[in-house]
């Protein structure tokens, strides 16, 4: 046979052989740093408590809320129509989601807005679940506590505030009556609107005659 | 056994072939910055709640300059020069994956110095301080509160309220209600 075949065959082993040391390709999908770094730095990716509300006063079939708090916090008080992923059972132990929460949280055309008490746990949901090639996801701005403090205790404005804060706070109140049914609003309302009322004199009817 | 009319013929192509696959290994494209921890391990961090610094624990080393913290401000240059932590160097947002900045964070790690990364919320410099923590920086810290409550810490003789207010996490009152 001619050598050079030989040649071929040892060149295509060692070959073969280096290729078994190339470093282990990883299969786990996720996406390069620089597009994480650059999805990070974009600010449509928060959602504030005024806007969740209106979607859920909408019942928009797309929005999608996910508590990240543990679960005897969700089971205290949440969002209506929530649904709890906790940070903790987030991530596979092999460093990938778990397949269970994959199915909620990659929906075509769905906008998955997480909160938790803060907008901190939500936002780190939020960096774990993009570099894994989740698309649509929203963090809610402030979390929960400013949803009590905007939805559920809105504030009045000023006399001198714009209409806009006008306008505002008058959607704040009636989402604040749709979600607690307006107990805390009316509580603060009758005090304010208070109307002294005057009672009428009777008219005597003039007696006697001439 | 098939027999090349010309010998020469088949030690092009052996040439060829080589060439072609070294080539191919010079010019593999190699990323400039890749992920050096998963998903799982930086879970166990958050949890471990290992890279988190309190607002006094960082006056206390930016007061006696504290030469194994470094603190680097995320925010414009210009948020940075109305108001920052003492000694702290600014890097804004923008410049963070930038091939200096990298070699800056490079040269502290080796050094065994802590980067604490902060911006005005905590919120903002959350995704900086995951990133550069899956990019295999692991004495990196953030600030718990952010800024905004780095400026508002008791002094010293004043006492510590029990749940402070920086543990953004925690429940605010209207909700324990």
């Amino acid at each position: 046979m001619n050598k050079t075949y030989y040649f071929l065959i040892i060149l295509i082993l060692t070959l073969g052989i280096g290729a078994l040391f190339f470093p282990e390709k990883s299969y786990i999908k996720e996406i390069s740093p620089e597009l994480l770094f650059y999805k990070m730095n974009n600010p449509s990716r928060f959602v504030t408590t005024d806007q969740v509300a209106k979607l859920i006063i909408e019942s928009d079939p797309t929005l999608f809320l996910i508590d990240t708090r543990s679960s005897d916090q969700y089971g205290s008080f949440s969002l209506p129509g929530a649904m709890n992923i906790p940070l903790d059972e987030l991530v596979d132990s092999i460093g990938i989601i778990c397949p269970k929460w994959i199915d909620y949280l990659d929906i075509e055309g769905m906008k998955v807005i997480f909160f938790s008490n803060s907008d901190v746990i939500a936002d780190q949901v939020w960096v774990i679940c993009t570099r894994h090639e989740l698309d649509n996801l929203y963090v809610m701005r402030g979390g929960l506590n400013t949803w009590a403090e905007t939805i559920l205790m809105p504030q009045k404005p000023s006399e001198y505030s714009p209409d806009e804060e006008f306008a505002l706070y008058d959607f704040r109140r009636g989402a604040c009556q749709y979600f607690v049914g307006g107990s805390i609003s009316i509580k603060s309302d009758v005090v304010a609107d208070q109307v002294p009322r005057v009672r009428r004199k009777k008219k005597t009817v003039v007696a006697g005659g001439c | 056994m098939f027999h090349a009319k010309n010998p020469r013929r088949l030690t092009f192509a052996l040439i060829a072939f080589v060439l072609i696959i070294i080539v191919g290994l010079i010019t593999m494209s190699k990323p400039v910055h890749i992920y050096k921890s998963n998903s799982a391990e930086i879970l166990k961090s958050i949890l471990l709640k290992e890279g988190e610094l309190t607002p006094e624990k960082a006056m206390l080393y930016a007061k006696e300059n504290n030469p194994l913290f470094v603190f680097v401000d995320i925010r414009d240059p210009y948020e940075y020069v109305k108001g920052h932590v003492p000694n702290a160097i600014n890097i804004s947002l923008t410049e963070l994956l930038s091939d200096e900045t990298l070699k800056t964070f490079d040269k502290y790690t080796r050094d065994k110095v802590t980067i604490v990364i902060y911006a005005n919320t905590q919120t903002e410099a959350n995704g900086p301080w995951m990133l550069l923590k899956q990019l295999g920086y692991s004495d990196i810290k953030v600030l718990l509160g952010g800024y905004e409550y780095y400026s508002k810490v008791p002094k010293e003789n004043e006492k510590v309220p029990e749940n402070p207010e920086y543990y953004v996490e925690s429940q605010s009152m209207i909700l324990q209600k």
